[in-house]
């Protein structure tokens, strides 16, 4: 519609005034941004449970690499007679290697 | 730039600062998509505001209290369901089927029976924009709506059939037949 056409029609001058309306934001974006709630991702489930598939696969390898038997470990578990249950394995403990000393007063003869 | 209005009908040739504003648009709705990026949304919440508050404000026979209630939400349904718009539209036309679809669900919960010659309050109005309210209250829910969308809003024939969900062919004969009956009011007020 040519500008002169506009400008004589009541109705269209009516629809520019509509339009040019422009309505503050007055804190309105900050209330709605506010109001967001973000639902959890998808992706913050894969995280804890790579991470749980990881940490077994390392277990399994180490079970199989390492010797470890299963049925050894719950007999240890299960011997009361020997005096405790050694859960370590004996390869594991350090050795002893302090010497004996034959000079000390504690070991003297005399 | 300023927009073309062509009279054979009052959609409007997209200019180079629509184009420029449609790819804006579509990079902050990615944003949004990809990551629920808050600050993004408030750009498009920030650049939206003004016209969907207007829309609404029409809508509700001035009722701009009622009107920001339903912006809010329309913005709110907006961003859980953002994933749902494909970009290959306007996201303005979607954002406003949204609002009309708020605005009706709203309607059919309250059952309201506001006597449309009755301007509301809430906001201050210009003498302009009374009159239009008291012109727009001479239609029905269907011509006010697409008239609104047409006129003041300024979306194309294809996005009001969108947006108001009716074939394109409905939205020209409605749009005529609403500009038909405010001229007619106009003249008998006398304005």
């Amino acid at each position: 519609m040519k500008r002169r056409e506009i400008q004589n029609d009541p109705l269209e001058r009516l629809f520019v005034r509509a339009r040019e309306e422009r309505v503050p934001d007055d804190g309105f974006t900050q209330r709605v941004v506010g109001r967001i709630v973000i639902p959890p991702s998808r992706n913050s489930y894969r995280v804890p449970t790579l991470a749980t598939a990881f940490a077994s696969v390392l277990v399994i390898v180490w079970m199989a690499f390492s010797g470890f038997s299963v049925t050894d470990f719950t007999a240890r578990l299960s011997r009361e007679q020997s005096g405790g249950i050694r859960l370590i394995p004996q390869s594991w403990t350090i050795p002893n290697t302090q010497k004996e000393d034959t000079n000390t007063p504690n070991h003297a003869d005399n | 730039m300023q927009s073309f209005t062509c009279s054979a009908c009052t959609c409007s040739a997209v200019t180079r600062t629509d184009k420029y504003s449609l790819v804006v648009d579509l990079l902050l709705v990615r944003k949004v998509k990809a990551s629920g990026d808050r600050a993004a949304f408030g750009r498009l919440v920030e650049q939206y505001q003004s016209p969907l508050r207007r829309y609404l404000t029409h809508l509700t026979a001035g009722d701009r209290f009622r009107a920001d209630d339903l912006a809010q939400e329309t913005f709110l349904k907006a961003f859980t369901s953002i994933r749902q718009f494909s970009g290959l539209g306007s996201f303005r036309a979607w954002l406003f089927r949204i609002a009309y679809r708020t605005f009706l669900d709203s309607c059919r919960s309250a059952k309201l029976t506001q006597e449309l010659d009755q301007v509301t309050g809430g906001c201050e109005m210009s003498s302009e924009t009374t009159i239009l309210q008291s012109a727009l209250a001479c239609l029905d829910d269907t011509e006010r709506n697409v008239i609104l969308l047409s006129a003041v809003e300024q979306l194309s024939h294809s996005q009001i059939a969108h947006v108001a969900d009716m074939p394109l062919g409905t939205v020209k004969s409605v749009v005529a037949r609403a500009k038909t009956k405010l001229r007619d009011y106009l003249k008998n007020e006398e304005l």
